[in-house]
């Protein structure tokens, strides 16, 4: 997972800017100060994340660096903007925030510009334009650089925002890929606190460990697909439309093979395939062309 | 009154069929028109299975299936819908109207939707009235068909092929555009070769035979006949059945003899809206009392007729028994020379089979190294106006219909950056040659959420014509429904001066006649 960018004139900064800012060995000991080095009268806080892959976690960032702030430099005038929290779960940290002082805007961040040496930020709804002397912004996070190569490699597939998908066919298997004996686990997944990252890593753990039992026995799907390998012109069609990844173009023979340890026996390969190379045993062609035409052969019910 | 609607229904294992038990335990009560195939999911559902139900006398297909995002199999149901989406569109070429094929989600507890979607399913095809494919739409030709007047009886009584003579050979044309005659021509050095292996009888591109030629021949004299062309009127009937008695051997040669070809879209039009056309109400017809083919027609003393039209264009093997297929369209130099070594050679290939390998294109594709391992079309791209690369048509987002396209054609379309049509035909035991690359094209189909997925699926190009271009009058539903439920009635006894029915393009197949259906 890498941050997300945040861009702006000087004085905006991303909430991890603001947090290396806070820290005792950050570049200014720890002192919150604004462009012109002078501590800030008013600091803006806004995540940009709203509705984004992990926008809970992003508001729940918000909230902390705003209490951070306002403990570090009570004379200063805080607003979080956004309407953070609206979100069930952050009323009550919400609450403690207004208690200390700490306004509460429901409008989301627009444009910011750099007016008469402070920041007008244009806020969504009935807000209007706010100024303030430090805007701090929370971006949705990115994928890291190699998530999409591992997921190629891995043969399972990204989420929209480009995180790997830990989308399984069963709800009791968390972590689970698609791909049996894969699983994702933490910010591979998108955002995640870390609290959900050492759960998620628990989960993988005991899952890996539990299929490793000695005397174990993987069993196989009886339906599994197969391929008549004569037929098969390669086209991948089969291996496209396989939602487990178990079926391959080998590359030695350029034919469809089917890995029986992944197939689940669906038979959307079998229908996908073009030449009738691929095949559902048990749901054959011809199985199912014989059903129908006995079935319809038996007259008007 | 009417017979209930009938509904094949294919439901999935976790899903659909669940709910419809369930249905039944909870004794709910809904039409019994439902007659029920149990599939594990609705992604093994072959929209070759829905052409053969339609076929075989159903009025409507329900495809049922887990919600999507609750897919046993994660999203087999949504390449299922990718399929319907694409399916239902070729179904209308063919009048099927798109109620009669639905797709519907049901979870294993919802016993009450699923009863709610047959009912309404039902209730919706009484509306429509029987489909009734064989009647309205096959049974019409049969007729026609009667008038050749050569049947096949007799044909096993024939001499064996005199040794020491050259063997007698016939190319003739039946509907087609002449490309396969200069095919044989194309041997270039092969050509004068064969033409002193053999002794050809007919030949009417080249040579002057006439038909009362082959016709004074004795049964069976001709050692090989190649056919090429579909049958659309009853004149290429007739010379079908003649080449068929005279003929050893009889092979089809070339796309239309094969399967229909290009000549066989026409299907997708009543004969009466063809006739019309051509004509009647072209702007650039001049057709004083509009007759038509088949009306004799008085002029200078002498009684003129034209052949008649067929109701639809049939390929070669279905109007004779037919040894032999040459594919192509046209067939390679490469095939007709490799076929014409085989045929005059001993032993013969097997009866019946189709002279080119029978492993799909991709397998031969110069582009083939290209091609990612896991394809996904998430936008359809158009030859014309995108700027390509020299790799994988689909995986560029183009229709290519090589994965189901048998090779013998030396890819020469894929070499001068086209993709595969399809002229070559299915492989070995493929039932429906567009069926089975309709479903592989939509397979290929991603995007996020089914609504996504049904507008790409919505923007493939002309689906009858891309996955049928060559085989529509071969595949399981190969013409159009009539309207009116009655079988084409033969043109020649249409008044001349009657004008024609109004023809719409796509004439909306209206409710169910009373009369027809009882």
């Amino acid at each position: 997972m890498e941050p997300g960018p945040v861009e702006g004139p000087a004085g905006v900064l991303s909430s991890y800017q603001l947090e290396r800012m806070l820290h005792p060995d950050g570049p200014t000991g720890g002192r919150l100060v604004g462009p012109d080095g002078a501590p800030p009268r008013a600091v803006l806080l806004a995540s940009a994340a709203d509705g984004a892959p992990g926008g809970d976690l992003a508001a729940r960032e918000i909230l902390k660096l705003a209490h951070l702030v306002k403990a570090r430099h009570p004379e200063a005038a805080v607003a979080v903007a956004g309407g953070l929290e609206r979100s069930p779960e952050l009323v009550a940290e919400a609450d403690v925030l207004r208690a200390q002082g700490v306004e509460l805007l429901l409008g989301a961040p627009g444009a910011i510009a750099a007016a008469g040496g402070r920041l007008e930020v244009q806020l969504g709804g009935p807000e209007g334009v706010r100024a303030a002397d430090l805007v701090v912004i929370h971006a949705p996070p990115h994928p890291a650089a190699g998530a999409a190569a591992l997921a190629r490699l891995f043969r399972i597939d990204l989420t929209r925002a480009g995180f790997l998908s830990d989308r399984a066919a069963s709800p009791f298997e968390p972590t689970a890929t698609r791909i049996a004996g894969v699983y994702v686990a933490g910010a591979a997944a998108g955002p995640r606190s870390i609290h959900q990252a050492i759960r998620d890593g628990a989960a993988a753990a005991g899952l890996v460990l539990a299929s490793l039992e000695p005397g174990e026995r993987r069993p196989l799907e009886p339906l599994a697909a197969e391929v008549e390998a004569a037929l098969c012109g390669g086209c991948g069609i089969c291996a496209a439309a396989c939602p487990f990844g178990a079926v391959v173009i080998e590359r030695a023979t350029g034919k469809a093979s089917v890995e029986a340890v992944h197939c689940r026996g669906c038979g959307t390969c079998a229908a996908a395939c073009p030449t009738g190379a691929t095949g559902a045993r048990h749901f054959t062609r011809a199985q199912i062309a014989a059903e129908i035409s006995a079935l319809l052969a038996g007259g008007t019910p | 009154m009417a017979a209930e609607p009938r509904i094949v229904a294919f439901l999935c294992n976790w899903c659909a069929y669940s709910a419809a038990d369930r249905a039944g335990q909870a004794h709910l009560a809904y039409p019994q028109s439902l007659l029920a195939v149990r599939v594990m999911c609705t992604g093994r559902v072959e929209p070759a299975f829905v052409l053969q139900a339609f076929r075989e006398g159903a009025d409507g297909v329900l495809i049922a299936g887990c919600h999507p995002g609750d897919c046993h199999y994660l999203d087999g149901n949504l390449r299922a819908a990718a399929r319907h989406a694409v399916l239902s569109r070729a179904l209308e070429a063919a009048g099927i109207e798109p109620a009669r094929l639905r797709l519907a989600w049901a979870g294993a507890s919802e016993a009450d939707r699923f009863a709610a979607i047959v009912t309404e399913m039902t209730e919706a095809l009484r509306a429509l009235g029987p489909l009734d494919y064989r009647h309205r739409a096959l049974d019409a030709i049969e007729d026609a068909i009667h008038l050749a007047p050569h049947r096949l009886d007799g044909i096993e009584a024939r001499p064996a092929h005199a040794p020491g003579e050259k063997p007698k050979v016939a190319f003739y044309w039946n509907a087609s555009c002449g490309g396969c005659e200069e095919a044989v021509v194309d041997l270039g050095d092969g050509f004068a070769d064969l033409l002193g292996k053999v002794e050809v009888v007919l030949w009417p591109v080249a040579l002057d035979h006439k038909k009362k030629d082959v016709e004074a021949l004795p049964d069976g004299a001709i050692d090989v006949a190649f056919l090429n062309g579909a049958v659309r009127l009853t004149e290429q009937d007739e010379w079908a059945q003649l080449l068929r008695r005279k003929s050893r051997l009889l092979v089809a040669f070339g796309a239309c003899a094969h399967l229909g070809g290009v000549v066989g879209l026409g299907n997708q039009a009543l004969k009466e809206e063809l006739l019309d056309a051509a004509y009647r109400s072209a702007p650039s017809v001049s057709n004083r009392g509009a007759p038509l083919p088949g009306t004799p027609v008085r002029a200078n003393g002498h009684d003129l007729s034209l052949p008649v039209l067929l109701s639809r264009t049939l390929p070669l093997g279905e109007v004779v028994d037919v040894d032999y297929v040459i594919p192509g369209c046209p067939p390679s130099p490469a095939v007709v020379q490799g076929a014409l070594e085989k045929l005059l050679g001993d032993p013969l290939p097997p009866r019946g089979a189709v002279l080119a390998p029978n492993v799909s294109l991709c397998d031969a594709c110069p582009r083939k190294d290209t091609r990612p391992e896991r394809i996904e079309v998430r936008s359809l791209r158009r030859l014309a106006t995108s700027a390509l690369e020299a790799t994988c048509f689909l995986a560029q987002g183009l229709v290519c219909v090589g994965p189901a396209t048998r090779q013998g054609c030396q890819p020469g379309c894929v070499e001068a950056g086209m993709p595969c049509r399809g002229c070559f035909g299915p492989l070995d035991g493929v039932r429906d040659a567009g069926a089975a690359m309709l479903s592989g094209f939509a397979s290929l189909l991603q995007a996020d959420g089914e609504e996504a997925l049904r507008a790409l699926a919505a923007a493939v190009p002309d689906p009858a014509g891309t996955f049928w271009r060559y085989s529509y009058a071969a595949g399981l539903l190969p013409a159009r429904v009539r309207p009116d439920g009655r079988a084409s009635a033969p043109v020649a006894a249409q008044p001349a001066a009657a004008p024609s029915p109004a023809a719409p393009p796509a004439p909306a197949v209206t409710g169910r006649d009373e009369e027809s259906a009882a």
